[in-house]
């Protein structure tokens, strides 16, 4: 048999778990938005702007940019954004706790590859377009 | 309402369709879906991106698992790749936001590099050729130090495959310049991954295969930070495409047993070709068609 490192598995897992975790949820609050329940953001709006950019889509409305999402969780499109949030940290997730099974110059690896990832998510804060 | 629920729907089917018959024609979703739904879609190219984007992503994480665990892909090989990608892939991601917001025909102008980079995919497609199990004879110091190897077992020869990787110090410039391209246009950007770690890293066509899709999970997750925070992910456009595409991708694995994946490929090129030409002069229209 191959032989699989540990810490390949163990992200492996984590991966798994937090992926179908990330799906389960956009479908739930999917359901919910669009047969119309708790919508921050009405359809009406979005036809009315999609073909604009970020920055004239928003010019008013502001309630889900910026991770403000996270504050609005009544709202079914800001859990769906919440399990965009989920998806998109999961391969953090699976890193982080992959170092602890690394060895020494893969751990040091690792953490500079969370490192980045962390400010992955948050550059978008400090750093306005 | 009407189109909203129009869209809705064939965002789905679109992706539903693509998830079955980009990995069998061996391309990625993203790159399948982002030329595409700029052609054909009134949406703007920030929100198409930014589901681009979270497409490579759920598409690479729903093989990952299974991969890893065969062992045909590890963080070992990936980790130093990452490290680079990562940061050019931020970088490529931000500039791709800014060019279409603070320019006035900014949309335009990525419309008009997606076509031009669209024909370059094509091209990488149909000139790179893939070595199956290419043959290491010298290994780099970095990868000699980091111990870039690893196996797996291959059902058709029966036997456990051993591999070594090497040229880590070519590839990572390489993969520098595949996270910007990536994080610009909204792409995993598996066609130009898969030749390098084939051909240039050394690694068997199906561990190439496989661990670019490692690589474009960690890559995407970084880039598709700045598209979510600048409010490019609209549920309209995210859900349906990535049901879909996690849907298609199930049946594509299924499928892929029983069918001439030629024919696919040469089908899927040809749809890829089309959607060049249109991005192009979409973008060429926009630019200078006088509105």
């Amino acid at each position: 048999m191959a032989k699989v490192e540990e810490m390949d598995s163990l992200f492996a897992r984590i991966v798994k778990l937090s992926y179908y975790a990330g799906l389960v949820l956009m479908f739930i609050s999917a359901v919910l938005y669009f047969i119309g329940i708790n919508q921050s953001l009405s359809p009406h709006i979005i036809i009315e702007r999609w073909g604009e950019s970020t920055t004239i889509f928003w010019k008013d409305i502001d309630n889900l940019l910026n991770y403000k999402y996270l504050k609005n969780l009544q709202y079914s499109d800001s859990v769906i954004l919440l399990a965009v949030t989920l998806i998109t940290l999961t391969p953090l997730a699976g890193i982080i706790l992959a170092i602890s099974r690394a060895k020494l110059v893969y751990k040091i690896l690792l953490l500079i590859l969370v490192l980045e990832l962390i400010i992955a998510v948050l550059q978008p804060l400090y750093f306005k377009i | 309402m009407v189109l909203y629920f129009f869209w809705t729907v064939f965002l789905f089917l679109f992706t539903f369709v693509i998830g079955i018959i980009a990995p069998l024609a061996g391309v990625g979703g993203g790159v399948v879906f982002v030329p595409l739904i700029t052609a054909f879609s009134p949406f703007n190219i920030d929100y198409i991106r930014g589901v681009g984007i979270l497409v490579a992503l759920t598409s690479a994480l729903s093989s990952v698992p299974t991969t890893v665990n065969r062992g045909l892909a590890s963080l070992k090989v990936v980790t130093p790749l990452a490290i680079v990608a990562n940061i050019t892939a931020i970088l490529g991601s931000s500039f791709g936001i800014m060019v279409s917001n603070v320019f006035p025909k900014g949309k335009y102008y990525i419309i008009l590099a997606l076509g031009v980079l669209l024909f370059i995919v094509l091209a990488v497609i149909a000139l790179s050729r893939r070595v199956e199990f290419p043959e290491v004879k010298k290994i780099d110091l970095i990868s000699k130090k980091l111990d870039l190897r690893g196996s797996w077992y291959e059902p058709s020869l029966d036997e456990v495959v051993e591999y070594r990787s090497t040229n880590l110090h070519i590839a990572l410039p390489l993969f520098g310049i595949i996270g910007f391209i990536a994080g610009m246009f909204g792409l995993g950007a598996g066609w130009a991954s898969v030749p390098i770690l084939n051909l240039v890293m050394g690694l068997p066509i199906r561990v190439a295969v496989s661990t670019s899709m490692l690589l474009i999970s960690i890559n995407a997750s970084a880039a598709a930070w700045v598209y979510i925070s600048r409010g490019a992910v609209l549920s309209i456009l995210v859900v349906p495409s990535i049901l879909g595409m996690t849907l298609g991708s199930r049946i594509s694995a299924i499928l892929v047993l029983r069918v001439r994946p030629r024919t696919i490929r040469m089908a899927v090129i040809g749809i890829m070709f089309i959607a060049a030409i249109l991005n192009v002069y979409k973008g060429f229209i926009g630019l200078y068609g006088g509105g």
